[in-house]
């Protein structure tokens, strides 16, 4: 697969703007990076997942360094939810590379309009862990734990191990089966389901995402799903624009923005859905 | 032995360099691509470059893991050392099974 300069100069480009979106907005490149590979530069769908599951370590690795030193990750928490993350990306990785590629695009359609539902609803932090205990599994691990905010330590104590790592496992799934991090169900998940508060739950997501898309690329690296010319423009742009964004995050209003990507977001899943069933919308 | 504090510390240094190291790997091999033509050597040096980029991006995380399973080891925790030895499995199962 050898693309031409401009090629790799408009997938750099489109890259660069996947990683300052993906950090104003909260999401790792994969789910502006895909349909964008498939339907505007005519990528195998398989060769666009392995593009973007490499982009997604990169990502995750450099925002977790910068969440990890600020000591606002949890690693034992991260550590023990690996476990049904890369369990959940090896299964979904293999039947990806199996699955036939419009059925693959159906669900990843399906998958974007829940990134759409998922973003819409962010916000609405509930408190939905906060009458129940901390379960036995949690004590013994050690899971609790505490960070810093506006000068003041804040301690938590995390909740439904057995339903975190549940609900892990099907965001490992979604990651091994579509290269994207899945942190738009294991924030929710940390968040609601286990009373972990909202800022060490993001930061513990990314810290789990490096370890949960490098089992999914394994697989497609093995598979030689990962083209070194289609990899090299992406990894530079998306880390390039992803460290800009993170940098932006706190002079934009990203309000406006989340409402205008999820508008575009659904209906380029739209338009790969119909795509999938063999229909042309024309634009 | 380390503390909780300076293992985070080490993972945040790993992490960069793993990332450092692989970034400008690729970026070498981009230019390579830019600059030549796809049947010179200039441009089969340049797929190596970004290939061993992207190998050094995927053992990042696997490095890291084996650097919390130390931590570990060396506090005797006995449940994390069974967790970390177990994703460490599973990212290698990623490469044998995919390759099978």
């Amino acid at each position: 697969m050898i693309f031409d300069l401009v090629s790799a100069f408009v997938i750099f480009a489109v890259s660069a703007l996947a990683g300052v979106i993906g950090a104003l907005v909260g999401i790792g490149g994969g789910v502006i990076l895909i349909p964008f590979l498939v339907l505007f530069e005519g990528v195998p769908m398989h060769y666009a997942i392995g593009a973007s599951i490499v982009a997604v370590v990169a990502t995750s690795s450099a925002s977790a360094a910068a969440y990890v030193k600020k000591r606002l990750s949890n690693p034992r928490l991260g550590m023990f939810l690996e476990v049904g993350t890369s369990v959940g990306a090896l299964a979904g990785a293999l039947v990806s590379v199996l699955m036939p590629v419009n059925v693959l695009e159906v669900l990843f359609a399906l998958t974007a309009f829940y990134v759409c539902f998922s973003m819409l609803s962010t916000g609405k932090e509930a408190g939905r862990a906060e009458g129940r205990k901390p379960d036995s599994l949690s004590d013994r691990l050690c899971l609790h734990s505490s960070y810093e905010h506006d000068g003041r330590k804040h301690e938590y104590e995390v909740r439904s191990s057995w339903l975190g790592l549940a609900g892990s496992a099907v965001a490992g799934i979604l990651s091994g089966l579509f290269g994207i991090g899945g942190g738009v169900i294991k924030v929710p998940l940390m968040n609601m389901g286990m009373g972990v508060p909202i800022r060490p739950a993001a930061a513990t997501s990314n810290f789990m995402i490096g370890v949960t898309a490098a089992t999914g690329a394994a697989v497609f690296f093995s598979k030689g799903y990962i083209v070194p010319e289609l990899a090299a423009p992406i990894v530079v742009g998306i880390a390039a624009g992803s460290i800009m964004g993170s940098r932006l995050s706190h002079k934009v209003d990203t309000a406006h923005l989340k409402v205008l990507f999820v508008a575009v977001l659904s209906l380029t899943a739209l338009r790969m859905l119909l795509q999938a069933m063999g229909v042309s919308l024309g634009f | 032995m380390a503390s909780e504090n300076e293992i985070e510390d080490r993972i945040s240094r790993l992490l960069w360099l793993g990332v450092a190291t692989a970034g400008g790997l690729c970026l070498l091999g981009m230019m390579l691509y830019a600059i030549s033509q796809p049947s010179s050597q200039a441009y089969s040096l340049g797929g190596w470059s970004v290939m061993a980029g992207i190998a050094i991006l995927l053992l990042t995380p696997a490095a890291r893991v084996a650097m919390m399973l130390m931590h570990y080891v060396r506090l005797r925790d006995r449940d994390f050392i069974l967790i970390t030895l177990f994703v460490l499995a599973m990212m290698a199962f990623g490469y044998f099974f995919g390759a099978g």
